[in-house]
């Protein structure tokens, strides 16, 4: 026991001082007794009144948390019983609740291996655990705001070249918070492009000893990129060596994302402001300094790029608006967050309408750093809004000014509910009780039956439904609506409710009334037709003209009226018709047809007109009998065509009534005026000689006379002959007769006849004629040959369309045409001074070919010869 | 008379040239008489003689219808022949036609004093000649 007090007392008297400064104070446990011992420092430390036993019951009372007493009393067993030491921060709570913080330090005393007893001391901590607690919760609070502001801090030392890192920089680049890295290691998760120029600044930045501020873009895992500010200051010692820096690195991606966008946009930017009306500025809140966009500055009348207070870019604000903008910047800059507003601005005296938006820019600390504005003109806009609200209003008078109003009946409930303006088109109290009855009552006793039916046939086919009725009105009064209603139906399809609306059509229908009447006016059937070619309305006279009723005809097409062999003559008429609509009659061609109800074909007249009928596009069809003018038409054409067989006829008649005319002055009235000169001479003349001379040229003239009307005679035969006897002809054999019949006159003038009559051999004609044709023919051929040449007559057939042409071909004198050729086939026409020519041949040959119903025809050339050429039918 | 009245027939027609002949002579009045039987043969006579008046006839009763050259396909070819004719001749135009267009026809040429139908009677022709001898004198 001796040593123990004496140690007890050389340590009090030893760390006096020491126990006064670092609050230490020393402690025995005997494990044998089982006894604590303290000194005066550790009584004081645990504020004990000093010399209490600690192991006496009583002692728990001192300390008021049983369990660190507890805590503490297994300290000390364990350390008997494993031998070791401990040291150990414990918190305590001392007799008046304060709390304390002691470090209790104990070991062993060992006696021949056996604990005899454990020693330590104990200190006050307090004073360092409350720094220390501040400090771990102040960089709590750090390490928190540095996750929020995207900020880290790391310090790093130029001379050892390593870094040490705040927690946010720690958890970033994944080492545990307090251990060192390599700057390699710190920028290591920097973009890969961005890596080189990041070390280059740093080690720049030890060259030089100074921190320029630098951004550098960061890969997150995931891959997206932030962008990061990274600040620096350099710190040095107490000789002022250069240590390091102090440096922060910010993730600023947001605020740079906006410049960026900026900046990229910044081109665009400038016409766009100018284009879109708006003007971006920046104003720094703390300093109130405003700079602006050119079109800004320009829209302030403030010289570009200058600094004004935020009171310069509102000053075109109106008083009425300044309160209202004021509020709203106050509102950005205490809630750090930017709500756009809109206001006006007066510019020389015109109202423009703004719309502000922007965001605010706040550094690490949360504070403001400036505040980007966008304001934009949106006066158009406005102006399309206001509109808007007018039309609006508008809107709201439309069911006002079409008449129409809107109810609904709650078929569970039974109320009916009515718009204002259906009230209004009854003429009743808004304030009125409405049920089913109500617009039932007002219904007119004669429509109540269709009305009825049309409920009834929308409760049965739950589809939409219209009908037109009238109203009686309590003053009497007549109206004519039109009602359209709908269900809703429940799952099971059951209605649970009716609703439509209700126009008051009273005045389309007095209008349609009108029109209706003007129609039925119409001098002509007229259909009306809307879209589609339907027909909507028709006239009493349309009726009258097709046959259908009025109920038929409506709601078909018109189709229906009009043969199908128009509809491809039509198309394009109807499409020009649309493209310009106007009044315009239907020229389809020759004739139109119409289809009547029996499908009979009148032939008409249509005149299409446009026609605005209760703002439809209709179009109105006029329909023009004309018939009768049809008729008269076809008769003025049969009497044409009759008259055209009659000119002919009379034509033919007069031509042989002008032969007949050519006959009698020249070939009758010539020798008779002739007999009757003979007669006057014969009477002057007293000498019977003279006389018997004169008496020849009598002879003469009567056997001219004679032979003329003999052929007048025949050739009129001929030509009333009109059932001539036909019969096969065989021109060969004709030709061999007639060369018999000229035998002597060929055989001296040693003519060769030719012919050719393989193309065709045969005719079927009168037999006489032909002979007499083929007579005349070769005759004059021979009677007009020329002296220098023997004859060549050629006779030949061909076919030519199905009909035998026949020629006669020489190389005789000739005819001067231009000279003779109207009157060739005249009678007694002769054409050469030849005694035998008597001019009756050929009009015998003619008439004989024509009565037949052939032609004959010419072609000749002085002194080379003539060609007649004969068409046979 | 050196030079008697020249009394020229164009006509086709021997039997009414030979009355006319014969009328003539029953006249009384001095004269000759020259015959063609078509125009063409009258024409080459006239301008044979166009530059020769006294062959040339003071009066020509020219027929219509004729052969070779009718009565207006001379009148045609006298018209461009008219001016260089040294003569100043009657003609007349005698045709049994009765036709209106013949009429109006002949009576469209100048050069015809008047259209005659035949027969030409005598004493038609005696003034016919005599009005020719008076209108002719200046």
């Amino acid at each position: 026991m001796n040593i123990e007090n004496y140690q007890i007392q050389n340590l009090d008297v030893a760390i006096a001082d020491l126990n006064e400064i670092a609050r230490i104070g020393y402690w025995v446990f005997s494990v044998k007794t089982n006894e604590y011992r303290l000194d005066k420092v550790t009584y004081e430390i645990l504020q004990l009144p000093y010399g209490v036993d600690l192991n006496k019951k009583e002692t728990t009372s001192y300390c008021m948390n049983e369990d660190k007493w507890i805590f503490i009393k297994e300290l000390i067993n364990n350390e008997v019983k494993q031998k070791t030491s401990f040291n150990h921060e414990i918190e305590l709570e001392v007799q008046n609740g304060t709390p304390i913080w002691v470090q209790l330090i104990g070991k062993c005393n060992y006696n021949e291996g056996e604990c005899i007893k454990v020693s330590g001391m104990i200190q006050d901590i307090t004073a360092r655990k409350t720094s220390e607690n501040q400090l771990i919760e102040k960089n709590e609070l750090l390490n928190f705001q540095e996750n929020k502001a995207g900020i880290g801090h790391w310090k790093w030392n130029s001379k050892t070249n390593l870094v040490t890192c705040s927690k946010n920089i720690s958890r970033i680049i994944g080492v545990p918070y307090g251990s060192v890295v390599t700057v390699d290691h710190l920028i290591n998760s920097v973009h890969p492009e961005d890596i080189e120029f990041v070390r280059n600044h740093l080690y720049d930045s030890v060259t030089s000893e100074t921190f320029d501020t630098f951004f550098h873009r960061f890969q997150l895992e995931d891959g997206s990129e932030r962008i990061i500010q990274v600040l620096g200051e350099p710190f040095f010692d107490e000789y002022s060596q250069f240590k390091g820096f102090i440096c922060s690195s910010q993730d600023i991606t947001t605020i740079k994302q906006f410049e960026k966008e900026l900046l990229e946009k910044n081109q665009l930017f400038k016409v766009a402001q100018q284009r879109a009306k708006f003007g971006y500025w920046q104003w720094e809140v703390k300093n109130d300094i405003v700079t602006c966009s050119e079109n800004m500055s320009r829209l302030l009348r403030v010289e570009e790029n200058t600094e004004f207070p935020i009171s310069t870019l509102i000053k075109d604000v109106p008083p009425q608006d300044i309160a209202h903008v004021r509020a709203s910047l106050d509102k950005i800059v205490k809630k750090k967050y930017f709500d756009s507003f809109s206001h006006r601005v007066m510019i020389d005296d015109e109202i423009i309408y703004v719309k502000v938006q922007g965001k605010v820019i706040t550094d690490s600390e949360g504070e403001i750093v400036n505040i980007l504005g966008v304001s934009q003109d949106i006066t158009d806009q406005k102006l399309i809004e206001n509109e808007l609200i007018s039309n609006n209003q508008l809107l709201a008078f439309a069911e006002q000014i079409s008449k129409i109003g809107h109810w609904q009946w709650d078929f569970s409930t039974n109320i009916v509910k009515w718009s204002t303006n259906l009230y209004r088109i009854f003429e009743i109290n808004e304030n009125q009780k409405i049920d089913f009855e109500t617009y039932f009552s007002f219904v007119h006793p004669d429509d109540q039956e269709k009305v009825t039916a049309k409920i009834n046939a929308l409760t049965e086919n739950k589809n939409l439904e219209g009908v037109v009725h009238r109203i009686v009105l309590k003053n009497g009064k007549i109206k004519t609506v039109e009602l359209l209603a709908t269900v809703n139906l429940d799952r099971s399809a059951n209605i649970v409710e009716m609703l439509g609306t209700l126009q008051d059509v009273s005045e389309q229908r007095a209008e349609q009334m009108k029109f209706k009447a003007l129609l039925e006016s119409a001098p002509n059937a007229t259909l009306i037709l809307g879209k589609d070619n339907i027909i909507q309305m028709i006239n009493i006279q349309a009726e009258r003209l097709f046959g259908y009723t009025s109920k038929e005809l409506v709601g078909q097409s018109i189709d229906l009226l009009i043969p199908s062999r128009f509809d491809e003559r039509r198309a394009p008429l109807r499409e020009a018709f649309f493209a310009n609509p106007k009044i315009k009659t239907y020229n389809i061609g020759d004739d139109l047809y119409m289809l009547d109800k029996q499908h009979i074909e009148i032939p008409v007249e249509v005149t299409l007109g446009p026609l605005q009928l209760e703002g439809d596009f209709l179009l109105s069809v006029v329909i023009r009998d004309v018939t009768a003018e049809k008729n008269y038409q076809r008769k003025i054409l049969n009497s044409k065509e009759e008259l055209e067989i009659l000119t002919e006829e009379l034509t033919t008649q007069n031509q042989q009534l002008a032969d007949f005319t050519q006959i009698t002055s020249h070939n009758l009235r010539a020798p008779v005026s002739n007999l009757n000169s003979l007669v006057d001479i014969y009477k002057m003349m007293g000498n019977e000689q003279e006389r018997s001379e004169l008496f020849s040229k009598f002879e003469t003239v009567i056997s001219h006379l004679t032979l003329t009307l003999n052929t007048l005679i025949e050739a009129l035969s001929t030509k009333s002959n009109t059932s001539i006897e036909r019969g096969d002809v065989i021109f060969n054999d004709v030709l061999t007769k007639t060369k018999e019949i000229f035998t002597a006159e060929i055989t001296r003038t040693k003519a060769v006849i030719k012919s050719d009559f393989s193309k065709a051999s045969s005719i079927s004609y009168h037999k006489i004629y032909l002979e007499s044709i083929f007579q005349n023919l070769i005759g004059n051929s021979l009677k007009y040959r020329s002296k220098e040449r023997i004859p060549q007559i050629e006779v030949t057939s061909e076919m030519v369309n199905g009909k035998v042409n026949l020629s006669f071909r020489d190389n005789g004198l000739g005819i001067d045409l231009k000279k003779h050729g109207h009157k060739i086939f005249g009678l007694n026409k002769v054409f050469h001074n030849h005694p035998e020519a008597k001019g009756i041949g050929l009009f015998m040959t003619k008439t004989q070919i024509e009565a037949m119903g052939g032609t004959i025809s010419i072609s000749s050339k002085v002194n080379e010869g003539t060609t007649f050429s004969i068409q046979f039918i | 008379m050196k030079n008697p009245f020249h009394l020229c027939i164009v006509d086709d027609d021997d039997i009414y040239r030979f009355t006319i002949i014969q009328s003539a002579k029953f006249l009384k009045i001095e004269h000759k008489t020259s015959v063609f039987p078509n125009g063409e043969e009258a024409l080459t006579y006239i301008t044979e003689n166009q530059n020769n008046p006294d062959a040339l006839p003071h009066l020509i009763l020219l027929d219509i219808d004729m052969p070779i050259m009718d009565g207006f396909q001379f009148l045609k070819a006298y018209k461009a022949l008219e001016a260089t004719i040294a003569k100043e001749i009657a003609i007349y135009m005698v045709s049994s036609s009765v036709d209106p267009e013949d009429i109006e026809k002949a009576n469209s040429y100048t050069a015809v004093i008047d259209y005659l139908s035949k027969p030409l009677k005598s004493d038609k022709l005696k003034a016919l000649i005599e009005k020719t001898v008076v209108e002719q004198k200046h």
